[in-house]
């Protein structure tokens, strides 16, 4: 205790300074970094929903496509480029494992693209149904988060 | 997305798959009486030894306590011989497009599409 006190005693006004000029730093960082967080909600809250439901709407395109792809060839290749470019505003507005699985699909829609098979098209429209669910989630997260 | 999520909509689409590839036959009859909410036909096909059946029917939507609309949806089913449900698919947006994939094909729209096609060309 007595060397507490003796340690404290030795503390100048300029240390007590120093101190302060970290805790302000590391104040500016949270703060800085909770503001990202704010702005990227609300991106979030205000690009997504129009996104999920176009894209929910190309996967219900894409799948009475499949019904009969030779007919309705020039359609899939036009949806795919659509949904290249919804996956690709999706991509700059989601982090981590949301933008993994959006850097997949969009590999998967290049590869459909380069050569629209059946098996490449049902690939993009199986994976679009399972992103549409998770941004789903994303989507109801968000709803309880603030 | 939880796994298990996946492995729902994998399944789903399989039966989808199977269906447009024409490996699965859907044969079509009269909504089952004791649904009284089921909305046009009821689908029915055999796979791997389980009844399954296919019907679109009208729910009050929960996500609209006060103003309740009636909501459509696809319902995916195990039936034992008497047509009665055993158990539920999840309900995921992938049920939707298998009950389109089965109107299709019960309908023959994909060989009246052929057939009107080719007719044009000759």
């Amino acid at each position: 205790m007595a060397l507490l006190y003796q340690q404290l005693m030795g503390v100048t006004l300029s240390d007590w300074g120093s101190f302060a000029s970290i805790a302000g730093f590391l104040a500016t960082v949270c703060v800085v970094l909770t503001i990202k967080n704010i702005r990227r909600y609300y991106v979030i809250r205000a690009r997504v929903p129009g996104l999920a439901q176009r894209l929910r709407k190309a996967a219900s395109n894409l799948a009475g496509y499949l019904n009969n792809l030779q007919s309705f060839s020039n359609d899939v290749a036009v949806e795919l480029a659509s949904i290249e470019a919804m996956l690709e505003s999706l991509r700059r507005v989601l982090r981590g494992e949301y933008s993994r699985t959006v850097a997949a699909l969009l590999k998967d829609v290049g590869n459909a693209r380069k050569g629209p098979s059946e098996t490449s098209v049902r690939a993009v429209y199986t994976d679009l149904v399972k992103l549409n669910e998770q941004i789903r989630n994303l989507q109801d997260e968000l709803t309880w988060e603030r | 997305m939880s796994q298990e999520a996946n492995q729902w909509i994998d399944a789903v689409t399989k039966l989808t798959a199977l269906t447009q590839d024409g490996k699965l036959t859907w044969e079509t009859r009269a909504p089952y009486m004791s649904v009284a909410s089921t909305v046009g036909p009821s689908y029915f096909v055999e796979y791997k030894g389980r009844r399954l059946r296919l019907e679109k029917r009208s729910f009050r939507d929960p996500d609209y306590p006060e103003y309740r609309p009636i909501i459509q949806r696809s319902v995916l089913e195990f039936v034992d011989v008497e047509d009665k449900a055993l158990w539920t698919f999840p309900h995921v947006d992938a049920v939707e497009h298998l009950y389109g994939a089965v109107g299709y094909q019960t309908a023959g729209v994909k060989g009246f599409l052929d057939d009107l096609l080719k007719e044009g060309k000759e």
